[in-house]
């Protein structure tokens, strides 16, 4: 079973997308900052991080320069999501060694695409 | 006469008294009068010419007379050298007075005209077989008869009138200024027979008085318009002299200005007397025109600003001898200018609150809308997820409704945000070269709005290439297709097609609504616009054909609208296409 790690400061969000996941048979865990991050993926299967850029304290490229620094994220997919995707957030996305992004708002089948073309397991 | 002793000419032929040339036809002639003798002029009209003994020639006049018994003829002979001189000086006379360029006429004793020379033709306009045996008085304007009388009465008593202004009429009834000469003429015995006048045409004397004095009263008032008055400085005996303009710009009587520079540099308000005086002394001294602009205290305590410029006047050698300059009174303009400045500024403040205000309304505008898209796709995945997930159709159906409106919030929320985002200037277009059809379709799908109500009807031809911003593209097409479907009715088509048209791709989005009023059509794309009918329970901003347009120009395309002649509106867009 693909397991997502759902990293959102808002609570509602997290429960939105933690909801439209399970019912596609996918187990998420959620994570309301980037504190948490490292100590979560190093403790559990994910195969998918689904990462808000703007977050309190840390925001979202420095837990993903810190995850990758860490070794965290090799044979893990990344999607990204931000209420402003332009040209220039996608690149820098995909520099970073994201396999996908997501613009707020988001259809619910939409999310469930980037995450399962994110998996690695998937795709293999 | 002839100077010949008798006996020298006694039974002489009569030719001894006729020089050489004409000793021959004097014959013929002397044998034709033998014929035909009677008493007459002899060669009437001829000039006869008598040969003294010593041989010089004088002009003569004879007349003969047969003697009664046929014996012979009297000839009596005339010395007619002092009548040819009288006749020649008479000549001269005449070739003077008809050369002269002023007009000459004669009266006798009665006024009546006698003479007139060419002038007299030409200033008056008539013949002198016209004038002549007219009273004089007749040539002179009718105003001045009386006088013009008096005076040839004097004249003819022996005095002589010079110069005197009178005017004239002419024949064409035009009265002339002239000045008039009148004198005596006398006989031999001194007796006045007669007056001459001479007459000379002072119209164009006149016209130069007038106009000099004109152009003086032109220059006075000139400078009283204009405020402008000059001056001139004696370097050497720091003397000033004043315009009768400059006294009046100062409000100083003439009389009460002693002429001193010093006197002029009293008048300057005294924060400026002492910075005057130096660029004076400075000019003088550097020989370099002068440039100022200075108060002045009136005598009413008025101050007013001048603007002074001088160049220096030369004298012989190039030395200075002083300053030649004009003053203007600037205070008007300068207070004028002082307005324009205030209010200018006055202007760019407001401007610049205005603009400060419509950042600040903009940013509030971005952050609103940012602020609310969250929490409404909240809602809306929420609702999606129950009306999913239930299995009571009364549950559905409200979840169903939650989502739906929802949805159409979020879609006005993104417009504002987008508008907001292009009147900011912070639209950034990254555009690619991109297949048409799988653009258009890309756009219709990612869309927000549920266009569930309506059929869409794509019909895009492969192979159009253009050059286009995605996100643009979205933007454009989402706002066409929602607004077709905002305006029509349920179940109703609504058209997407394509074709190529002067170089470039036109998108066409056709819906089968009620179309629009004419007076309406050029309006739709003005921002905030909105239908008067609009349709109810579908709201809007206003905003979206205004983001369509601006999406569309930011590409280098145009928008219009066309109302297809079987009814509904379609809403038109280029894309340009790429280089192939």
């Amino acid at each position: 079973m693909t397991c997502v790690l759902v990293v959102d400061d808002e609570d509602d969000v997290r429960t939105l997308m933690r909801m439209i996941l399970e019912r596609s048979g996918i187990q998420v865990i959620e994570a309301p900052s980037g504190k948490t991050v490292p100590a979560l993926l190093a403790g559990h299967p994910v195969d998918v991080m689904v990462l808000d850029l703007r977050l309190p304290e840390i925001d979202g490229w420095e837990v993903l320069a810190g995850a990758r620094e860490a070794g965290l994220l090799d044979r893990r997919g990344v999607v990204v999501v931000s209420a402003q995707i332009d040209p220039g957030t996608a690149a820098r996305a995909e520099a970073a060694g994201c396999q996908g992004w997501l613009r707020k708002p988001f259809r619910p089948e939409e999310l469930v695409a980037a995450v399962r073309s994110a998996d690695p397991g998937a795709a293999a | 006469m002839f100077g010949f002793p008798w006996a020298q000419l006694l039974g002489k032929p009569i030719e001894a008294l006729i020089p050489e040339r004409a000793r021959s036809a004097h014959g013929d002639h002397r044998e034709r009068y033998e014929v035909e003798p009677t008493m007459r002029s002899m060669g009437t009209g001829r000039d006869l010419r008598g040969l003294r003994a010593d041989g010089s020639e004088f002009p003569v006049d004879v007349s003969l007379k047969p003697i009664a018994d046929g014996s012979g003829v009297v000839a009596v002979v005339r010395d007619m050298t002092a009548a040819v001189q009288d006749e020649a000086r008479l000549g001269y006379l005449t070739a003077i007075i008809d050369s002269s360029h002023d007009a000459i006429f004669n009266q006798d004793r009665d006024g009546l005209i006698t003479g007139w020379n060419r002038a007299a033709q030409l200033l008056f306009g008539y013949h002198q077989d016209e004038v002549s045996g007219w009273r004089s008085t007749r040539l002179v304007a009718e105003a001045h008869w009386e006088v013009y009388e008096l005076m040839l009465r004097r004249v003819l008593a022996g005095e002589v009138l010079q110069h005197f202004e009178t005017e004239i009429k002419r024949r064409d009834g035009l009265v002339v200024p002239v000045s008039l000469t009148l004198s005596p003429i006398r006989e031999r015995s001194r007796n006045v027979i007669g007056a001459s006048a001479i007459a000379r045409d002072i119209t164009e004397q006149r016209m130069a008085l007038t106009t000099l004095a004109e152009s003086e009263a032109r220059l006075r008032e000139g400078e009283a318009l204009a405020h402008v008055g000059g001056w001139v400085l004696d370097a050497g005996t720091k003397t000033v002299q004043w315009s009768q303009e400059l006294y009046r710009i100062h409000g100083v009587d003439p009389a009460d200005f002693d002429g001193t520079l010093a006197a002029h540099l009293a008048l300057v308000h005294d924060d400026d007397r002492a910075p005057l005086a130096a660029t004076i002394d400075a000019a003088v001294d550097d020989s370099e025109p002068l440039e100022a602009e200075y108060r002045i205290v009136c005598t009413d305590q008025r101050v007013r600003w001048l603007y002074t410029r001088a160049e220096p006047a030369l004298g012989p050698g190039g030395a200075v001898l002083g300053l030649r300059g004009i003053c203007q009174d600037i205070t008007e303009r300068r207070a004028a200018a002082d307005a324009l400045r205030h209010a200018y500024e006055r202007e760019r403040q407001a401007a610049e609150s205005l603009r400060a205000a419509d950042a600040l309304k903009d940013e509030f505008l971005a952050t609103v809308s940012h602020e609310l898209r969250t929490p409404l796709a909240t809602i809306a995945g929420f609702s999606s997820l129950i009306k999913a997930d239930h299995s009571n159709p009364a549950v559905a159906d409200m979840a169903e409704r939650i989502g739906r409106n929802a949805q159409e919030m979020l879609g006005m929320v993104e417009r504002l945000l987008d508008f907001s985002r292009l009147q900011a200037g912070k639209a950034e277009l990254a555009p690619e070269v991109l297949a048409l059809d799988a653009l258009i379709s890309g756009a219709l799908e990612t869309g927000w709005s549920s266009f569930v109500d309506h059929s869409l009807d794509i019909s895009i031809p492969g192979g159009i290439v253009v050059v286009a911003d995605r996100e643009a593209t979205i933007r454009i097409v989402g706002n066409l297709v929602s607004n077709a479907a905002k305006f029509s009715a349920n179940h109703t088509p609504i058209e997407i097609f394509a074709v190529i048209e002067d170089g470039a791709a036109v998108v066409k989005v056709r819906d089968h609504g009620p179309g629009i009023p004419p007076e309406l059509r050029d309006r739709v794309f003005e921002r905030f616009f909105q239908t008067p009918d609009q349709p109810p329970g579908k709201r809007g901003a206003g905003v979206g054909l205004a983001i369509v347009r601006r999406y569309v120009e930011l590409q280098g395309g145009r928008v219009w609208h066309e109302s297809p002649t079987d009814g509904g509106s379609a809403f038109c867009f280029t894309l340009p296409l790429a280089q192939p």
